[in-house]
C-alpha cells in the first residue's frame, strides 16, 4: 500500500513536470564551415570518440529529377559512380575501399542524392580520394550500364515477393500520379530498359556540380587538417547551374478509393491509408508533428498502436507518418494484419482520424508529446553521423540557421487547439487512398464499403 | 606503374596494421543476489543506455512451447505490481526516452535510452517487472494475436523468413536451435498462462541477469541505484541450462521448399563451432574473404564477372552453443540454383586447397577492425557489445582480446577451418522451388 502511495506521488510529480517541461538544450560538437570558390560548401563536425570518419556528399537533386518516363535514372547514375572512373575500374575501386575496411556507396532519395564514404581515421585519405574520384570522373561504361540494368531488373522482380514494398510503390504511384514523386525511384522494368548512357551522363553533368552540393565530414578529424585536403581534391570541380524543377502539384483525391493488388499466396494484408500532406516549408509543421505523434507516430504510446495493436491484437505494428519533402508531402498510415481482419483495421484507423479532428487532444497527451520531444531530440546528436544527418536537413532544404536550436521551443509552443486546427486542415477522412496488397478473393467484396475498388494482379504490374 | 605503387601502399599498411582495441573503462559490480552490473561512463551526450540482459532465449525451450521466450518478452510490457499495463512505455517515453526489447536463441534484452534524470525511474520499472509481473489470460490472448501477426510478417509472408526456418529445422535435428526464436505457429497458438508463469519463475531473476548502463551517469550513482531497487530481489543461481545434444552430421541433407518466389534461390548451412571457439575467428576472416564487399570472391565471380546471381555469399554466424556457416545465392532470372551451388561450392573448395593471399588476409582483418569501431559509436551499441560478451561468453573483457585473436589468423588457419567445417557431409541445403506464374523473366 505504501509502495503504491509513493508511486502515485511519484507519478504525479512527473506529470506536473510534464505540464511545464524543462526544455533541454542541444549540445553540438565543434563544427567548422567553409565555402570553396566553386560553390561547394564543406561542414566539418569534430568528434574524437572513435577513430572513425564519415564523409557524406549531398547533392540537392534526387529521384524527383528523373524526368517523365525515366524512373530510376538518378539511382542508376548514383549506382554507376563506383563502377569505374578515368583511372580506376570497378574492381579496383572495390579493392581499394574494401582493403581499408571502408564503405563507399551512393543512392538517391526523392530530393537528394548521397555519396558516402566511411573509413577509419588512419584511412581518411583513401576515403576522400575515392569519394572525389567517383564523383568527378565516372566513366559510365556501357558494359557497366548493362550489368547494372540487368541487376536492377532482377531486383525489381524480386520486389514482388515483398508485400510491404509493393504496397509502398503502388501507394506513391496512385497518390502522386503525374507528380515526380509518383515515379518509383528504383525504376520500372520499362523505364530501366529505356534509360541510355546519354541519359545517365546528362543527368550526372547537370546535377553533380559543386554549387548543388554540401560535403559533410564527421568524426575523428580537425577542420584545419581536412579543409586543405578537400580543397585539393574537389577545388577544381567545375561549377554548374542546376535547372529548377517545374513541379505541378499532385491532384487531390476526390472521394475515398481503394486499390487492391492481388497477391494470391498472402495470409496477411499490407495496407496503406492516406492522402497528400504538407511540404517541408509549411508553417504548421510543428503542430502537424505533435498531431502525428499522438495519432500514430508515437510508437507504443500512439492512439493507433494502443488501440489496434494493444487492445485489439490486430497487428504487430501500425504507424502514421507525415513526410515533409521539398515539393509535397504525404500523410500515410501503414499497417499489416491478417486477411480476415483487414476491414476491421481500416475502419478503426478511419475512426481515429475522424476522432482527432473532432475533439482536442487531452492535456496529458499534449504534455507527454512535448516532453518526449524535449528529451528525445537532444539525444539525436550522439554520433558524428547523427549530427551530420541533422545538419544535412538544414542544408538540403535551406532552412533557417536556428532550425535545430529552436526545434524544441517550436514543439513546446503547440497547443491543443492548434493540434485540432491542424487535424481539421490536414486530415481528410472522406477522401482517402487505401492501398491493399493481399489475397483479392477474400478481400474485394469487403473493401467496397470504403469506396470504389480498382483491382490489379501482382503479375500484371 | 600505378599498380606497383598501389601494392607498395598496401604493403606499408600490411606491416603497420595489426589492430588493437583500447580498453573501455568498464566497472563491474556484483550484487549479493547474483545480479551483474556493468557501467561505462560517457558524458559526451546527455544520454544513457540502460539494458537488462536475461540469459534465456529460444534455446531454453522445448517442443510444444517453442516461441515462449519471445511471447514472454511481449508480456513483460503488460504491467507489474506497481505499474499498470502500459505504464512502463508511458513513463519512459513521456520523458523523452525510447524503449524496446528483443529476443534471440540465447538471450532476451530489454533496452531503453533516456536522459540522465530518468535513471531512477527506469531502474525502478525494470526491478518491478523482474519480480512482480502481473499478467492475465486476457492479456496473453491479445498479445498472442500480436505475436502471430509478427510471425505472419516475418516468416509466412516474407521472401526469406520461412526459408531460413526450414534451413535451421534441418541443420539441427536434436538441439533447440532447430526452431527460430519466433517459434512454430501452432505452439505459439497454444502456450498457456501457466507456461508463461513457470518460465518467468525459472529464468527471470537477478542471478540470470546482467544490467548494462552506458552514458552520461556516474558509475557510483548507478551502483547505488541498482543496489537500491534490485538488491532485495531474491536470486536463484540454479538456472537450468540445455546441453549441446546435436549429433554429428554424416551426410548432406537436401530440402526442397515450395513457395512463390520470383527468383531462384538457395541457402545452405554447415554446422560450425560456437561463439568464442578458437576457430570462430578464422571463420569470421574466411567469411570476409568470401563475401566482404564487392571485391570479395563470391561477389566478383557470381555477381560481377559471371553475372549469374544478384546476391551471393557465405557468412559464419555464431551462437552460444553452436554456429552455422550460411552459404546462399539469389539467382539472375534464367539461372538455376544448381548454377549457384556449383559456383559457390567451387569457391569454398578453393579456400580449402589454396592459401589465400597476404593481401586478402589483411583486407579481411582490416574489414573486421573497421566494423568494430564503426559499430561501437553510440552508447546503445557499446552497451549491446558489453551485454553480449558478459551474457554469452561470461566475460566482457573478451571484447578487448578479440583483436589479438583476429590478428593471429593465418592463411593456413583459413584452409584448416574450411576443411574442418565446410564439407559436403555436414551441409544442409534448402532449395526454393518456385511456385508461381512469374517464374519466367519479365520482358524476355
Amino acid at each position: 500500500m505504501k509502495r503504491i502511495f509513493i508511486f502515485l506521488l511519484f507519478a504525479a510529480a512527473l506529470l506536473l513536470s510534464n505540464g511545464q517541461p524543462i526544455l533541454a538544450a542541444i549540445t553540438l560538437p565543434p563544427m567548422s564551415e567553409k565555402m570553396l570558390d566553386n560553390g561547394l560548401k564543406i561542414i566539418v563536425v569534430e568528434n574524437r570518440e572513435q577513430p572513425v570518419v564519415s564523409m557524406r556528399l549531398i547533392l540537392k537533386s534526387g529521384t524527383a529529377a528523373d524526368g517523365k518516363g525515366k524512373a530510376g535514372l538518378a539511382n542508376m547514375a548514383a549506382g554507376l559512380l563506383r563502377k569505374g572512373t578515368a583511372s580506376r575500374d570497378a574492381t579496383k575501386i572495390s579493392e581499394e575501399i574494401d582493403f581499408v575496411g571502408g564503405y563507399l556507396g551512393a543512392g538517391a532519395g526523392l530530393d537528394a542524392t548521397n555519396v558516402t564514404a566511411e573509413v577509419l581515421t588512419k584511412h581518411f585519405d583513401v576515403g576522400l580520394t575515392l569519394l572525389a574520384d567517383i564523383v568527378l570522373n565516372p566513366t559510365f561504361a556501357e558494359s557497366e550500364i548493362d550489368r547494372l540494368r540487368k541487376q536492377t531488373m532482377a531486383g525489381l522482380m524480386q520486389q514482388k515477393d515483398d508485400p510491404g514494398t509493393i504496397a509502398d510503390l503502388q501507394y506513391s504511384q496512385y497518390l502522386f500520379g503525374e507528380h515526380p514523386y509518383g515515379q518509383p525511384g528504383s525504376g520500372t522494368v520499362e523505364s530501366v530498359s529505356g534509360i541510355t548512357r546519354d541519359d545517365i551522363v546528362g543527368y550526372w553533368k547537370s546535377n553533380f556540380v559543386p554549387d548543388n552540393a554540401v560535403l559533410f565530414v564527421a568524426g575523428d578529424v580537425t577542420a584545419a587538417d581536412v579543409f586543405p585536403k578537400i580543397e585539393a581534391q574537389l577545388g577544381g570541380w567545375p561549377k554548374g547551374n542546376v535547372a529548377k524543377l517545374e513541379v505541378v502539384p499532385a491532384p487531390k483525391i476526390n472521394g475515398t478509393r481503394v486499390v487492391l493488388i492481388n497477391k494470391a499466396d498472402a495470409t496477411q494484408a499490407n495496407v496503406k491509408i492516406g492522402h497528400l500532406g504538407i511540404d517541408r516549408y509549411n508553417p504548421d509543421i510543428y503542430a502537424v508533428r505533435v498531431l502525428n505523434y499522438i495519432l500514430g507516430g508515437g510508437g507504443f504510446r500512439s492512439r493507433l498502436m494502443s488501440d489496434i495493436r494493444d487492445k485489439r491484437g490486430l497487428t504487430y505494428g501500425i504507424n502514421s507518418q507525415f513526410s515533409f519533402d521539398r515539393y509535397q508531402g504525404e500523410f500515410t498510415v501503414t499497417v499489416s494484419t491478417r486477411t480476415d481482419s483487414t476491414t476491421q483495421a481500416i475502419s478503426a484507423t478511419i475512426e481515429h482520424i475522424k476522432k482527432i479532428r473532432e475533439a482536442d487532444v487531452t492535456p496529458q497527451e499534449l504534455s507527454e508529446t512535448i516532453s518526449f520531444y524535449s528529451g528525445y531530440f537532444p539525444r539525436q546528436f550522439e554520433t558524428p553521423e547523427q549530427v551530420a544527418s541533422q545538419l544535412s536537413i538544414v542544408e538540403l532544404y535551406g532552412l533557417e540557421k536556428d532550425y535545430l536550436s529552436k526545434y524544441i521551443d517550436n514543439i513546446a509552443s503547440v497547443t491543443a487547439p492548434t493540434v485540432r486546427a491542424a487535424a481539421q486542415k490536414y486530415l481528410d477522412p472522406d477522401n482517402l487512398l487505401i492501398v491493399v496488397v493481399g489475397k483479392a478473393d477474400d478481400l474485394r467484396e469487403k473493401l467496397k464499403q470504403f469506396g470504389p475498388v480498382t483491382e490489379i494482379d501482382l503479375f500484371e504490374l | 606503374m600505378k599498380k606497383v605503387l598501389l601494392s607498395l601502399a598496401m604493403l606499408m599498411l600490411l606491416t603497420a596494421s595489426a589492430f588493437a582495441v583500447p580498453e573501455w573503462p568498464i566497472q563491474k559490480y556484483t550484487l549479493k543476489n547474483g545480479l551483474t552490473l556493468l557501467t561505462l561512463e560517457d558524458s559526451s551526450t546527455p544520454s544513457v543506455s540502460f539494458q537488462v540482459w536475461y540469459h534465456v532465449g529460444s534455446k531454453n525451450e522445448r517442443p510444444g512451447i517453442t516461441g515462449i521466450s519471445h511471447l514472454f518478452e511481449h508480456m513483460m510490457f503488460k504491467g507489474s505490481k506497481n505499474f499498470a499495463d502500459g505504464e512502463h512505455d508511458r513513463l519512459v517515453q513521456s520523458s523523452g526516452g525510447m524503449i524496446n526489447a528483443y529476443t534471440s536463441n540465447d538471450m532476451t534484452v530489454y533496452h531503453q535510452e533516456f536522459g540522465r534524470d530518468q535513471l531512477e525511474l527506469v531502474a525502478k520499472l525494470e526491478a518491478d517487472r523482474m519480480q512482480y509481473l502481473t499478467i492475465t489470460d486476457k492479456q496473453l490472448s491479445s498479445e498472442r494475436q500480436v505475436v502471430l501477426e509478427e510471425r505472419s510478417e516475418r516468416i509466412e509472408n516474407s521472401p526469406f523468413g520461412d526459408v531460413l526456418e526450414q534451413l535451421m529445422a534441418n541443420v539441427y535435428l536434436a538441439h533447440s536451435y532447430s526452431w527460430l526464436t519466433i517459434g512454430w505457429r501452432k505452439d505459439v497458438e497454444n502456450i498457456k498462462l501457466e507456461d508463461c508463469l513457470n518460465y518467468y519463475g525459472t529464468y527471470y531473476n537477478p542471478a540470470n541477469a546482467v544490467v548494462v548502463v552506458v552514458g552520461d551517469v556516474k558509475s557510483a550513482e548507478v551502483q547505488k541505484t541498482i543496489e537500491k531497487y534490485f538488491g532485495k530481489i531474491p536470486g536463484n543461481p540454479k538456472i537450468p541450462r540445455p546441453i549441446y545434444n546435436e549429433p554429428e552430421q554424416r551426410g548432406e541433407r537436401r530440402i526442397s521448399y515450395h513457395k512463390v518466389s520470383q527468383l531462384p534461390m538457395f541457402i545452405a548451412g554447415y554446422q560450425c563451432p560456437p561463439a568464442g571457439h578458437a576457430d570462430s575467428y578464422a571463420l569470421d576472416v574466411l567469411s570476409a574473404i568470401l563475401s566482404g564487399g564487392e571485391s570479395s570472391r563470391a561477389y566478383q565471380r557470381m555477381v560481377y564477372t559471371d553475372q549469374i546471381a544478384i546476391a551471393a555469399g557465405g557468412q559464419y554466424q555464431s551462437m552460444e552453443q553452436g554456429g552455422v556457416f550460411f552459404a546462399y545465392s539469389m539467382m539472375q532470372p534464367g539461372k538455376t540454383t544448381a548454377d549457384g551451388e556449383k559456383a559457390l561450392y567451387e569457391e569454398i573448395e578453393k579456400l580449402k586447397n589454396e592459401p589465400v593471399t597476404a593481401e586478402e588476409l589483411q583486407k579481411a582483418k582490416n574489414q573486421i577492425e573497421a566494423q568494430f569501431f564503426m559499430g561501437n559509436q553510440s552508447n546503445d551499441q557499446k552497451g549491446s557489445q558489453i551485454g553480449y560478451f558478459q551474457t554469452i561468453l561470461a566475460d566482457y573483457k573478451l571484447i578487448f582480446q578479440q583483436a589479438d585473436k583476429y590478428n593471429a589468423v593465418t592463411a593456413e588457419d583459413i584452409m584448416r577451418v574450411a576443411k574442418t567445417y565446410l564439407g559436403e557431409r555436414s551441409r544442409t541445403v534448402v532449395n526454393v522451388i518456385q511456385e508461381n506464374k512469374g517464374a519466367t523473366p519479365m520482358g524476355m
